[in-house]
Formats: C-alpha cells, sequence, structure tokens
C-alpha cells in the first residue's frame, strides 16, 4: 500500500444510499411485472454480466428474454441491501429468494 | 450484486454478478467474523499480489479459473489474460490504497467491496485513480476465491 494516497471514502448521504436501494426494489419488481420500460431505464445501456456459464448477457439479451417470457421471475424476497456510494459510482448487494421460471422450467 | 453509476442524475444499473447459494447452505448472511475476515484479507492478499512486480503464484491461487471481468470497454477479460498482462508489465499495479473492505458471506457464496486509489500503468499509460471494485467469491474445495470483478472510476 502507498500511505502517500488515500481511499475514496463512501458518502453517508442517505438520500444517495436510500435512491441506490430504491432501484434494486424497482427492479426486482420491474421483473416480476415484465415492465420492460422500467428495466430499460434501470439498466445502462451498456450493462453486462458475465453468466456462471461465462457466457455475457447483454441489456439486449435480458430484455429479449424477459419480452419473450424465457427468462421469468414469479416472485422475489429481498435481504437487506448493502449500499455504499461514492461519488457517481455505488455498489449494492444482498441475498435474494426468487422463484423463477427460464425456458418454461422451474 | 450490482455496480450502478449516477448518469444524467439517475442511478442506473452497470453490470451485475451473482451466485446461488447451495439449498443446503445458510440462506441468512453469515456474520461470523472468522470467515467474514478471511473474505477481507483475501482481498488485501489479491491487492498486494498485483503491486510492483505482481505475485503471478498468488493471484493464481486467489483467482478462480474460470475467473472473469468486463472492462469498460465491454471487453471481457479472462484469468489468462489478466495474468499474463500482469507477468508481462503490460499492467503494473505500481502502488495503491485500498479502503475499509465491506463483506458479506451467504454460505458458499461471499461478496466484497470497496474503494480503492490505485497508481497505475497499463500498456504505458498511466490510468491512476479512484475506483470503486466489487468481487464475486465462491467456496470451492475448501478455499474461497474471486470468480467475478467488476469495477468503475469514481469521478
Amino acid at each position: 500500500m502507498d500511505k502517500g494516497m488515500k481511499a475514496p471514502a463512501p458518502s453517508n448521504d442517505p438520500t444517495a444510499i436510500a435512491a441506490v436501494k430504491q432501484v434494486s426494489w424497482d427492479m426486482g419488481d420491474a421483473m416480476v411485472a415484465g415492465d420492460v420500460q422500467k428495466l430499460d431505464q434501470i439498466h445502462a445501456d451498456d450493462w453486462a454480466q458475465i453468466a456462471s456459464s461465462g457466457e455475457v448477457d447483454t441489456k439486449e439479451e435480458l430484455f429479449r428474454d424477459f419480452k419473450s417470457f424465457h427468462d421469468k421471475l414469479e416472485w422475489f424476497a429481498l435481504g437487506p441491501i448493502d449500499v455504499q456510494v461514492f461519488g457517481n459510482v455505488a455498489v449494492a448487494h444482498g441475498s435474494v429468494s426468487e422463484s423463477r421460471s427460464r425456458d418454461g422450467k422451474w | 450484486m450490482d455496480l450502478l453509476e449516477k448518469r444524467d442524475g439517475k442511478w442506473v444499473v452497470l453490470r451485475s454478478s451473482g451466485a446461488k447459494v447451495w439449498a443446503d447452505s445458510p440462506k441468512e448472511q453469515s456474520q461470523g467474523p472468522t470467515v467474514v475476515e478471511t473474505i477481507k484479507q483475501l482481498e488485501r492478499d489479491m491487492g498486494d499480489a498485483m503491486v510492483a512486480a505482481a505475485d503471478i503464484d498468488k493471484l493464481n491461487q486467489i483467482l478462480a479459473d474460470d475467473w472473469a471481468k468486463i472492462e469498460r470497454s465491454g471487453k471481457i477479460v479472462t484469468k489468462e489474460s489478466v495474468l499474463r498482462d500482469f507477468k508481462s508489465g503490460k499492467d503494473k499495479l505500481v502502488s495503491y490504497e485500498a479502503g475499509p473492505v465491506d463483506a458479506q458471506v451467504f454460505g458458499n457464496v461471499a461478496v466484497a467491496h470497496g474503494g480503492v486509489t490505485e497508481k497505475r500503468i497499463r500498456d504505458g499509460k498511466d490510468i491512476s485513480g479512484e475506483a470503486v471494485y466489487m468481487d464475486l467469491l465462491k467456496k470451492r474445495d475448501g478455499k474461497w476465491v474471486v470468480v467475478r470483478t467488476a469495477g468503475a472510476g469514481v469521478n
């Protein structure tokens, strides 16, 4: 480590933290409702994730799956969400229990 | 876990990462100080292993063989490519100062994230600055390894 440097400190702004948590809740609700417009607003156009298979999912693919009901979230229950905000970037994580069907399989 | 960025005054999700928790694992977050400290130490070890000449053997142990991250550009970085770049000096972490690591453990899965200030050279260019990272870890064969990483620069 370089003691001459200072690590970025997370914000304690409750408004910012609440806004980020709300995104997590809204995302789950929009997935259950199949609200593609809301999901479009929540996900950045360059959103991506690497699935456990190693395949990369893009926003386009995510939406195609939801629109076609290839992927359907039936219900979910979020545990506590841990949020840290650093300026223009934030991290949110927590656990979720869900019932999801993919390709018609549960 | 999600990495978000504020764009045009609105928070949007930029990267996501998740893993299933085994059915026989406790769903509830493990607050056990030992396992959480193990994760935090692993994160510190990973940072230390990247610095200067880079401890490739150590990084090889910490990163899962299927480790991957998506760069800002959308390019996929694999374990093979990241180790190669550290070994060749193409990617060089000169020094860093990490803030506190926030870790949560859910059975066989853990998440860790934090902020870091780095002095870093990539392809001969200085890309130093502040960043936020998040790691997804899994316990495999009794050992915690990092399977996914995501990060973004702080403005």
